[in-house]
């Protein structure tokens, strides 16, 4: 009969493992997201020139505790028009899918839930998942924002899924497996993937930041224009879960998929020795992602939705399709050695970087002047 | 191997702990918070505007054509990523099966671009 | 899998790759500039197609048994790419006319192709499905088509719901046949068939569904009433088009089906196909006698040729002449009918309408070579000699007499016989009355005119010199008929 850890029967076990894997990740969650909003509240002060939040505790670290409080004891609001179960729904519906994503994220290698066999897969399917409930609020709020809202995220979030799921073909094409653990093993060296496919990392870091609603892809919930879009008709602990708990632990989960196919996962100094280190490597470079992103909300306004579109669907499918194509083609006609890959891919980075702005503003100046003829018709014609 | 169908295991079960999670939290919120409605709260929120009829209208159909579009590109990343794991192992069959597989996809969005599929009006 | 495979079905491949070359065209050089030479690309792609068949390995089956190449599939490679090039030739002048999206028209026609080759390619229900399929779906399109006319909407949409309904059914059929036999395989399943017997229930309600389902494709009475409708209300260059091809994909797939799944028990649904054949030449004949718009009588008269073929398929007993007969008529129904929905296209009538009696009244003097084509057409579909119509009509009854129904082929010869008064009537108007003063204007297009001439004597030469086709059909229908 074998015996596990501990000299415990491996059934009973495993279901230790389990309970403990889910409490942890419960609280993982609901400290991220504590911890998260602190720091982006404090980012934007300084990027913005303010102090931030400072009363509430030492260096105002209690404030989204007593944030939080505050939702737990705030009436949620349900209005008189809206469908009951789907608006009661959905908050499960969009924080389940982003729970669920925790299972395979390989935080060191002594910590994973469960190292499933497709995990990237996986993902990506609960990626797409979390749309239903947004959708789904939208829709039962029968309010005119929320639908507008949630239909805006309807589109943004499935036109975007495909060219970050197309970067993520790209990775696994270089790595050969959709293991989240085999993954990181393939990157022990210095050179992790960012090094051979940056610029399946660029396209993959744009669509998720529109996969989580992130600006300058906010527009569901554009405060100024929809009223928060979809969150409108929610208020407390309800919208405390869509946004709070959900929208933050989406972006752990999107830059947890980055640090592991592009950042070497939990690699790092002094891991083969001692295992657990790698969690402190992990959420190191998770962290770094997240600066990033935040970095990226400080910076740039947020966008109209024809431009998100055309902008997914006429730039980046083409481009992440050409580099799928490129890094195909170039690892069947060199299996040994990776470094025409590298080569192709900095080179279409530097092409994609550098001809943006080109494109852009020769379509801007053919805009203007149609637009200047149109004009000129207009005042001939009265 | 027992370990994967365990893997599936731990996936439900994270399933089953989101949904009993939130019902959980929104219980222990509904038990300590206040409730007292009026006609004014229970109105759908329009900017403090009285809302006129009902949101449950018509859809514009651009959203339909994204969808329409989307599913032609979701069920192509179906296929390719079975084939990006296998594709060593193919080797230039594969390449050329998945090429002409893309290059109608591509005709398709080309051809979808062109009609002014893509542009939002 | 190997380019053995690929190119076994390089004609296929080929059509595929123009029907996305059109599109691509289309929407890249803008429709006004594409449409004068979008259908000479479609034509060289279909010649092409056609040759390449000369590069493709002698025959056998592909794809690990999915997909077999023999003269049967050959037979109707040749035919389809001969309609859809029939069809592409006579539609301008009426895309233009009527502001048709030409680039989508033809593309949706090449579709539609492919669609039937592969039904003639399959040899297991797998891929005979998605055949029927990628032959269907492009045609309820091609319904539809011209978007603002009301009566093409109502054809589309009865046309898809009726489609699909009976694709439910006929893969209801599939299910049980798959249920009976644990394969896919249609020789599989003919010997599962054959140990089962008619004795096993599941065997009688497989076969019930698969009638059902490929009945509704072929328009066979009683369930033919999508047909006049979408018939009438299609645009008449779509109409032209399903009115031949997926009947005649239609007929390939009940002689695949039936004849070699269901081979075992022919004798028993034999009798039932010959029923139907009765009851499908005889209403639709009865009807087409009542019609005043010619696109509808015309629509009713192919539901009777419907049966006239039903009769050939109920005789398969007869071995190979029957197959031969079937596939003959097929042939011939194509050109024919095809010709003489194309003639309508001449008349400019508004919207999807086809042109009633009185308004073709005088047509022999306003457009002689039209009248004439179209008269040659009628004749053909009436089946008097020297044309190839009658001779198919011909062909039919010895192996229903040879496969012991005197008294289809009496009810076939009463059936013509009836057919002629609407035929010829519509003869009468062209030549015998004068034309009306609101008479519709008439096109002048030359290549519409010069297709039609050509196809009318094409008719007339093969009634008289039938061999080579009628050979081919003799070879096509030996891999399916003799065991």
């Amino acid at each position: 009969m074998p015996v596990g850890p501990f000299g415990l029967d491996p059934l009973v076990w495993a279901i230790i493992r389990l309970i403990v894997a889910v409490v942890l990740v419960v609280a993982l969650i609901l400290n991220s997201s504590l911890l998260l909003i602190y720091l982006e509240r404090k980012t934007q002060a300084i990027m913005q020139d303010r102090i931030g939040p400072y009363h509430t505790g030492p260096f105002g670290l209690l404030q989204t505790f007593a944030d939080a409080l505050k939702l737990i004891a705030k009436e949620d609001v349900r209005a008189g028009q809206t469908d009951v179960a789907f608006f009661i729904a959905a908050p499960a519906l969009v924080f389940t899918p982003m729970l669920a994503s925790y299972v395979v994220l390989p935080f060191a290698p002594p910590l994973v839930g469960a190292d499933i066999n497709i995990g990237l897969l996986y993902l990506a399917t609960l990626g797409s998942m979390g749309v239903l409930g947004i959708v789904i609020a939208g829709w039962a709020s029968n309010n005119k924002y929320s639908l507008v809202g949630g239909l805006r995220s309807a589109g943004q979030l499935i036109s975007y899924e495909v060219p970050g799921i197309l970067s993520l073909v790209t990775a696994v094409l270089v790595v050969g497996s959709l293991s989240m653990v085999k993954i990181t093993e393939s990157q022990t060296g210095p050179i992790t993937n960012i090094f051979i496919i940056p610029l399946a990392f660029a396209t993959y870091l744009v669509s998720a930041l529109a996969e989580t609603n992130r600006t300058p892809f906010d527009l569901p919930e554009a405060e100024s224009e929809l009223v928060a879009g979809y969150l409108t008709e929610y208020s407390g602990m309800r919208w405390g879960t869509m946004l709070a708990l959900t929208e933050y632990g989406n972006v752990v989960v999107v830059c947890s998929i980055m640090t592991t196919l592009w950042l070497g996962g939990w690699n790092g100094p002094g891991v083969a020795a001692v295992p657990i280190l790698g969690v402190v490597w992990f959420t190191l470079k998770v962290y770094a992602l997240i600066l990033v992103f935040m970095w990226v909300r400080a910076t740039l306004p947020r966008l109209r939705i024809d431009q998100l579109m055309s902008f997914c669907w006429k730039i980046l499918i083409p481009v992440t399709l050409l580099n799928l194509a490129v890094t195909a083609v170039l690892l069947i006609a060199f299996p040994t050695t990776l470094l025409p890959v590298a080569i192709a891919n900095w080179i279409l980075l530097v092409a994609f970087v550098v001809l943006l702005p080109v494109l852009q503003q020769r379509r801007l100046r053919h805009l203007r002047a149609r637009l200047r003829e149109r004009t000129a018709t207009a005042s001939l014609a009265s | 191997m027992p370990d994967y169908s365990l893997s599936y295991f731990y996936v439900f079960v994270f399933f089953g702990t989101g949904a009993v999670f939130v019902a959980a939290l929104l219980t222990a919120s509904g038990l300590v918070q206040p409730k007292k409605k009026t006609a004014e709260k229970l109105r759908t929120y329009e900017s403090g505007e009285e809302p006129v009829g009902s949101a449950w209208g018509r859809y514009p159909t651009h959203f339909y054509i994204f969808a329409l579009l989307f599913v032609v590109f979701d069920v192509e990343v179906i296929f390719l990523f079975p084939w990006a794991v296998l594709f060593r192992t193919f080797g230039w069959y594969g390449l050329v099966e998945m090429g002409i597989f893309i290059f109608i996809l591509v005709a398709g969005l080309f051809y979808a671009w062109r009609k002014g599929a893509l542009t939002w009006y | 899998m190997t380019i053995h495979d690929l190119l076994a079905v390089l004609p296929e491949a080929i059509v595929t790759l123009v029907a996305i070359v059109v599109l691509v065209i289309d929407a890249g050089v803008g429709e006004r500039r594409a449409r004068p030479w979008l259908p000479w690309v479609t034509i060289v792609g279909l010649a092409i197609a056609l040759a390449s068949q000369s590069w493709a390995p002698a025959g056998g089956t592909f794809f690990g048994g999915f997909v077999v190449v023999d003269d049967f599939s050959r037979f109707f490679r040749l035919l389809f790419i001969v309609l859809a090039a029939f069809t592409v030739l006579v539609a301008p002048p009426y895309l233009r006319r009527e502001e048709v999206s030409a680039g989508e028209f033809y593309a949706t026609v090449l579709f539609s192709t492919i669609g039937a080759m592969t039904i003639a390619l399959a040899t297991d229900l797998i891929t005979l499905f998605v055949g029927i399929e990628l032959m269907s779906i492009p045609v309820y399109v091609l319904a539809g088509l011209q978007r603002r006319d009301r009566y093409a909407n109502e054809a589309s949409l009865k046309y898809f719901l009726l489609g699909a309904f009976s694709t439910a059914i006929l893969l209801y059929g599939f299910a049980w046949l798959f249920g009976i036999s644990g394969s896919t395989d249609l020789a599989k399943i003919a010997a599962a068939v054959r140990t089962a017997g008619l004795g096993s229930p599941a065997v009688v309600v497989a076969l019930a569904l698969v009638t059902t389902g490929l009945g509704f494709k072929a328009a066979v009475v009683p369930f033919h009433q999508w047909t006049p409708d979408a018939y009438e209300g299609a645009p008449t260059p779509s109409t032209a088009f399903m009115s031949v091809a997926p009947k005649a994909a239609a007929f390939a797939a009940i002689l695949r089906v039936m004849a070699t799944a269901l081979g075992p028990i022919q004798l028993d649904w034999a009798l039932v196909f010959a029923i139907l054949a009765v009851i499908t030449m005889t209403t639709g004949n009865i009807v087409a006698l009542v019609q005043t718009n010619v696109k509808r009588m015309l629509a009713y008269s192919s539901i009777a040729h419907t049966g006239y073929i039903l009769a050939a398929v109920a005789a398969t007993a007869a071995g190979a002449s029957a197959g031969a007969a079937v596939l003959f008529y097929v042939f011939a129904y194509g050109i024919m009918n095809l010709g003489a929905f194309a003639c309508l296209e001449l008349l400019d009538l508004e919207g999807t309408r086809g042109a009633t009696l009185d308004e073709l009244n005088g047509l022999w003097s306003r457009h002689a070579a039209g009248a004439t084509a179209f008269t040659i057409f009628l004749v053909n579909l009436t089946g008097i000699p020297p044309t190839v119509g009658f001779l198919a009509k011909f062909l039919v009854f010895q192996p229903v007499i040879d496969a012991g129904f005197t008294w289809l082929a009496v009810a076939i010869a009463l059936n013509a016989a009836a057919a002629a008064f609407y035929y010829l009537r519509v003869v009468v108007h062209m030549f015998m009355y004068d034309a009306e003063a609101a008479a519709p204007k008439v096109e002048p297009a030359r290549v519409l005119s010069w297709s039609l001439g050509i196809a009318s004597i094409a008719t007339i030469v093969l009634g008289i010199l039938p061999d080579p086709i009628y050979s081919f059909a003799v070879r096509a229908a030996g891999p399916i008929l003799t065991k």
